[in-house]
């Protein structure tokens, strides 16, 4: 898949993975492969100025969480993510709707 | 052959060098890209891979630097442009107030010129210059202690011009006072070059203290022109100020943060 066309919907595919519970950006990005079974596989590096911008907007926040000797960004939708998330799942129902009747009619 | 660097610190390096914003986001970004870096490694050497061909891969999927760079500052720039905005707006401050203290200065050296030679030299009138009957009443009677039309006109010149000058510069103080002010308040992104203001005013100092020394050389040729040395005085002027503005440009680029990349301190 066109990795402009994986971008355009960034933004929902995070938060539906955050969706799933909190996660750092590695864990974030790794899910999101895995989900996609390899289709969305873009450069790791660039996920995450996305995760910002969402969480510039207030969609998810962020703190920083020792784990094991380890300390990672952990990631979380806040309450305006679940409700963007919500809508972003809507959305896309209704355009994959309307996308399927028109590309698998009969020419 | 790949350009990237093959080393997690070296590759950490180049992103550090070349990621902009303030100190505090530039610091995060590379935690969090080495900790990314570093759970990709753990993972990939979990499952049985070679540590340095984990690290060489864990890089690879990062990005290239050049697009993770982009990426990553697109996004800053973004973030903050409204903070960027108000740097330029106090370069743009700092450069005005130098040009209107350089007026005033150019005022006193033109009256320290006019000691040295003759009022004359400095606000004279140009050659061959038209005093109407009426504008001659006019300066006579602002200037008494004048002896011939000519010489009232040059001296309200002088006057005026003085007058005009020292406001210009006493305007440009508050405006000091001003862009100190703001500069304190000022959080940098790093996003607009500490150098920016005085490069503004350098060249702009430079092109006057040329375009008026053309002026000067000019009227002494062809005396078309309102006295030759007032020119010269901001001649004179605008090449101090270009100097000191040149040198302020070479200090803020040595100054310029290195190993975290051009981040605000």
């Amino acid at each position: 898949m066109k990795r402009d066309a994986t971008r355009g919907h960034l933004d929902v595919l995070l938060l539906r993975v955050l969706g799933a519970g909190p996660a750092h950006g590695y864990g974030v990005i790794a899910a999101l492969k895995d989900r996609s079974e390899g289709l969305f596989d873009l450069p790791e590096g660039t996920v995450y100025p996305s995760l910002h911008r969402l969480e510039d907007a207030g969609l998810v926040t962020s703190a920083w969480v020792s784990d094991s000797g380890r300390r990672r960004r952990v990631y979380r939708l806040t309450a305006a993510g679940e409700r963007s998330l919500a809508q972003g799942r809507q959305e896309w129902a209704r355009f994959s709707l309307g996308m399927n009747a028109v590309m698998g009619a009969e020419p | 052959m790949s350009d990237q660097p093959d080393g997690m610190s070296d590759y950490l390096d180049a992103l550090a060098t070349r990621l902009v914003g303030p100190r505090a986001h530039v610091d995060r970004l590379l935690d969090e890209v080495g900790e990314h870096l570093a759970d990709a490694v753990e993972a990939a050497v979990a499952a049985g891979a070679d540590p340095e061909a984990a690290r060489r891969k864990a890089i690879e999927r990062f990005g290239p630097v050049d697009v993770v760079v982009r990426s990553m500052n697109g996004a800053s720039r973004a973030r903050y442009r409204r903070r960027a905005a108000g740097e330029l707006a106090v370069a743009v401050t700092g450069v005005t107030a130098a040009g209107l203290v350089a007026m005033g200065a150019t005022g006193v050296v033109a009256a320290i010129g006019a000691r040295l030679t003759s009022t004359d030299a400095v606000f004279g009138l140009p050659v061959g210059a038209r005093m109407p009957a009426s504008s001659c009443a006019h300066w006579l009677s602002v200037q008494p202690t004048a002896a011939s039309c000519r010489q009232a006109a040059t001296m309200e010149a002088a006057s005026d011009l003085t007058l005009w000058l020292a406001v210009a510069g006493l305007l440009g103080l508050a405006v000091v006072v001003a862009f100190v002010l703001m500069r304190r308040s000022l959080q940098s992104t790093g996003l607009v070059p500490a150098s920016t203001g005085p490069s503004l005013s350098a060249t702009a100092f430079a092109v006057g203290a040329a375009g008026a020394a053309a002026l000067a050389a000019a009227n002494v040729v062809i005396g078309s022109t309102w006295g030759a040395g007032l020119f010269w005085s901001a001649a004179v002027t605008c090449a101090i100020a270009a100097l000191v503005s040149g040198a302020l440009v070479l200090q803020s680029r040595r100054s310029r943060p290195g190993a975290r990349g051009a981040v605000a301190r």
